[in-house]
């Protein structure tokens, strides 16, 4: 059976892409444009993995993971993001996420990405 | 000579009259003891001339002899008062009155008084006796004539007149108050009070402090004396006539004895017994018939036939008329007594005469012991005066001269008692106190004021010491200048009056010197606008300022000048180089943290799109490869053959025009990437660091770097390594300043490359500054202009053609020294020779992030 993964993210175009990419990978793949709708999604199926990106209208990357990981304790994320400025707090940190699990857009290659993956969920 | 000074005039006038009476009026005292008369018309004459000159003492010379007695000699008279009134004139006035000291003062005037008598009296002497024989024994008055012998008779005899006028006169001097003594003719001597250094010090001199009482004493004596001389010469002639009287008195008796009691009538006895007589007599007696002729002679004087050959006419005549009583001859000091008896024819007159030595003897007695008791009394009189001149002039004039001397030393509480004080003192001691009690007021009030005036001066002292240490120490430059003109009244030069210290730094060279030179002479050229600008603060005393770049120092100059007197124009001058650079650097900074921010908000909007593009492309390739499992099985469902669709694609290059797409994403996320560095802030990655090994490691990064080696290698650069010993380990984030110092060479060796260099050389120097270390970089490459150095730090700017660099690398290590470290970065070029940066990083950065 194929890993779930959950894909956050607002830019409709690179969402696409990105699906394209994982489900070419062999995952199953679900995109949600906003934290809300991936928090719908969450409710209805258990996923291995959320790609989230940060600057996200509304809700923020962050704050989703913080939802997200107190209803579901075994979901890893890996963060994509476009905010340069961007820092891990101590609270994500606490969530056993590292800075190897941070990804600046825009990515030439999403090898890298495969690769933690990998590593996360098999 | 000046006008006729009527003041003068009359006083001469006045005193030539005076001994014209005199001699008129044939006032004479005759000496005592000699048979000269005093001539007090000298005088008159002596006083009158010494007061008046030269001039009017001729005519006071003149006046006084004028009425000669002697007739005969008048005319000679005359000419010696006037020759002797103008040497008195002119010699008193020039050597005695303004050389006046006592002593000095009486012993002149004796020698004046003796000029006065002797000196034109020989000569008229002289004269005389040559070529006027007869009046010359006029002069001579009997004496045989004999020029020398006469001469030293003259001297001789008016000898006790010279003495006796020359002590009347100089007594009359005395009594004269001073000003009185003050000859009228001429320029008028004022006699300046000059006080002595120490205004104090002669009372301090107890020698001169009885001067006063010895100089009235002597007054007195002088004063005293002339009374008793005068009274004595009365006094004389009185006691000769009381004697000779008495005397004749006796005589007469004695004679009338010879007479009245006489029996004998016959003529011959008579006769014999008067012979008898006139032995017993002592010869004093002799007899006369009534027509003078002798009957008996007399014994002791060698006698002719008749009395009148022996004795005074008017003596005689006398006797033979009046027959009975006695007669006396007071020049002579003689006196006779006689009576007369007849006998039939035969009338007999006795004459006693009385024996002249003894009778001077007696007179002469007589006389001295009447003026020597008049003298002791004057003596006593004038003891007398001194001692209550002593009492009341000396002794409260010592207390008040006392009191004087301590006033004088300062001590201002001593006051002068006035007790035992009367009359004119006690008003001087009460007037000398209420004097002193003002002079402590005001001197008590003077030493305030000279205190707080001392005060006053050593805060003013310190005052100018503060304001000239300020001035010296001032960082901003002062000049004081003169404003110079030229013909049209603009203002075309400035003479240096005074400057500090801050001056000479901003003016780059020693001032010392320029004072008093024109700005022209040192500079040869001022800048116009300078110069307006000093003479319009100049004529308008309106306080000017301007920024001012000096061409000869290329400095930034704020200038402030104001007026400070007349033509003096004062400037401030501060030097605004240093903040013109920083301001502009400022501004840069501004610049570049806008853009910073511009850049990390496009950056994230674009990174989006772009990772789009670029997923796109990967997702293109991915999907029309074999490789993906999905990919054949989506080929079987739609009928495709990859490998005809694969062929197709190589044939029309669509791989490349996917891989084109991706490349050009790529390249703008590079540059997106550059522009994302200013915003994000430093990882914090700092660590204690070996700058030594860190420029190291980057020219070993530049040797190896594969983008750098395709178009020149720079193994080919020369690089020279200057460090400094002791450059302390500093904190910073490696990658970082390897970026920036990488960045540098790469430049350095484009730079070089482009024009070829012949021998590319870079010079790295680290050295410790005070607070900082400095690396500093420097190629022997184009070097760049000014206006491409100012930019170099700016974003975007670049030299090299399009699509070659991102105009990025000077902007992010601009950031990155500034922002991330606290540091400074400048660059330094001139187009041929070079390029230097310097690139400053604080010591204590690490401490401070």
């Amino acid at each position: 059976m194929s890993k779930k993964l959950l894909i956050v993210e607002d830019d409709k175009d690179l969402l696409i892409n990105m699906i394209a990419f994982f489900e070419d990978e062999g995952y199953d793949c679900t995109g949600a444009y906003s934290a809300e709708d991936a928090l719908v999604h969450l409710e209805d199926n258990l996923f291995d993995l959320a790609i989230v990106d940060i600057g996200l209208s509304h809700m923020s990357g962050d704050e989703f993971i913080s939802l997200a990981r107190a209803r579901h304790q075994h979901l890893k994320f890996i963060i994509h993001t476009g905010q340069n400025s961007f820092q891990l707090s101590d609270e994500l940190r606490s969530l056993e996420i590292h800075d190897r699990h941070v990804f600046r857009k825009p990515l030439l290659d999403f090898t890298p990405i495969m690769q933690e993956l990998a590593l996360l969920i098999g | 000579m000046k006008r006729i000074d009527v003041k003068v005039f009359i006083t001469a006038l006045m005193f030539g009259l005076a001994a014209c009476l005199v001699v008129f009026l044939e006032i004479f005292i005759k000496l005592p003891g000699t048979n000269l008369n005093t001539d007090i018309r000298e005088i008159f004459v002596l006083i009158g001339s010494a007061l008046t000159g030269p001039l009017y003492g001729m005519i006071i010379g003149f006046l006084s002899s004028i009425l000669e007695p002697q007739v005969e000699i008048r005319f000679y008279v005359v000419i010696q008062h006037i020759f002797c009134g103008a040497l008195v004139g002119y010699l008193y006035k020039k050597y005695i009155y303004e050389k006046f000291s006592m002593p000095y003062f009486v012993f002149a005037w004796f020698l004046l008084v003796l000029l006065y008598y002797y000196l034109f009296y020989w000569p008229i002497m002289v004269i005389v006796y040559f070529i006027f024989p007869e009046i010359y024994g006029v002069i001579i008055a009997g004496e045989e004539p004999n020029l020398f012998l006469n001469m030293l008779s003259f001297i001789k005899g008016w000898l006790p007149e010279v003495v006796i006028t020359s002590m009347v006169t100089s007594a009359i001097w005395m009594a004269l108050p001073p000003e009185y003594r003050k000859p009228l003719w001429g320029t008028a001597i004022e006699k300046v009070y000059k006080p002595k250094i120490s205004r104090f010090a002669f009372l301090k001199n107890n020698k001169l402090r009885n001067t006063l009482t010895l100089r009235l004493t002597i007054v007195f004596f002088i004063l005293a004396l002339i009374p008793v001389l005068i009274l004595g010469v009365f006094i004389k002639d009185d006691v000769s006539k009381t004697i000779l009287n008495r005397e004749g008195e006796l005589l007469y008796e004695l004679a009338r004895e010879y007479t009245s009691k006489n029996t004998i009538v016959e003529p011959k006895t008579y006769y014999k017994l008067l012979k008898e007589t006139q032995k017993t007599r002592n010869g004093n007696l002799f007899v006369v018939n009534s027509k003078g002729n002798y009957l008996i002679d007399p014994i002791k004087i060698k006698h002719g036939k008749n009395a009148y050959s022996d004795y005074p006419n008017d003596i005689i005549n006398r006797i033979l008329s009046q027959k009975n009583g006695y007669v006396i001859d007071i020049h002579d000091n003689m006196c006779y007594g006689f009576s007369h008896i007849k006998m039939s024819i035969h009338e007999f007159i006795i004459v006693t005469v009385s024996d002249k030595n003894t009778l001077e003897k007696v007179m002469g007695e007589l006389q001295y012991a009447t003026f020597a008791k008049l003298a002791g009394g004057m003596f006593l009189i004038s003891i007398g005066l001194i001692l209550i001149l002593w009492l009341t002039v000396k002794k409260p004039l010592s207390k008040l001269t006392d009191v004087l001397q301590q006033f004088g030393d300062g001590n201002y509480d001593v006051y002068v008692p006035n007790e035992g004080m009367n009359d004119e003192m006690k008003i001087f001691a009460e007037s000398f106190n209420e004097m002193a009690v003002k002079i402590k007021e005001t001197s008590a009030k003077l030493h305030g004021e000279l205190k707080y005036h001392e005060e006053a001066e050593l805060a003013l002292t310190a005052s100018e010491k503060k304001f000239r240490t300020l001035f010296e120490n001032l960082t901003v430059g002062f000049v004081l200048y003169e404003v110079l003109y030229n013909d049209k009244g603009e203002a075309s030069d400035f003479r240096y009056i005074e400057m500090n210290q801050a001056y000479q730094k901003i003016l780059g060279r020693s001032t010392s010197g320029m004072q008093g030179f024109t700005g022209k002479e040192i500079f040869g050229e001022i800048n116009k606008r300078f110069l307006a600008n000093l003479g319009v603060v100049a004529k308008t005393h309106t306080p000017l300022s301007f920024e001012y770049y000096s061409v000869s120092t290329n400095k930034y100059l704020d200038i402030w000048l104001f007026n400070s007197d007349d033509n003096k124009v004062a400037a401030i001058i501060n030097d605004v180089t240093e903040k013109k650079h920083l301001n502009q650097l400022m501004i840069q900074n501004e610049k570049m943290a806008s853009i910073a921010g511009l850049a990390a908000g496009m950056a994230h909007e674009i990174n989006n799109p772009l990772g789009t593009v670029v997923q796109g492309c990967q997702n293109l390739i991915r999907r029309t490869s074999k490789e993906i499992s999905k990919n054949l099985v989506a080929a079987e469902k739609t009928g495709l053959n990859i490998d005809i669709m694969q062929a197709y694609f190589r044939e029309r290059n669509i791989d490349q025009i996917i891989e084109s797409i991706r490349n050009a994403a790529e390249k703008a996320s590079e540059i997106i990437k550059n522009m994302l560095q200013f915003s994000r802030k430093s990882e914090s990655k700092k660590a204690d660091t070996d700058i030594e090994q860190l420029i190291e490691e980057t020219i070993e990064l530049a040797n190896n770097d594969y983008n750098l080696k395709k178009k020149y290698d720079f193994r080919n650069i020369q690089i020279d390594r200057e460090y400094e010993k002791n450059i302390p380990k500093m904190w910073v984030t490696v990658t970082e300043i390897q970026q920036v110092i990488l960045n540098i060479l790469q430049n350095a060796a484009q730079a070089m490359k482009e024009i070829n260099t012949k021998l590319p050389n870079i010079k790295i120097r680290v050295k410790k500054l005070e607070e900082s270390v400095q690396i500093e970089i420097s190629d022997n490459g184009p070097g760049m202009d000014e206006q491409t150095s100012k930019r170099v730090f700016e974003p975007f700017f670049t030299t090299k053609e399009v699509g070659e660099g991102t105009g990025l690398g000077m902007s992010v290590s601009y950031m990155i020294i500034k922002n991330n470290h606290n540091g400074n970065i400048a660059v330094e070029s001139k187009p041929g020779i070079g390029t230097i940066f310097y690139i400053t990083l604080p010591i204590n950065s690490g401490n401070l992030s």
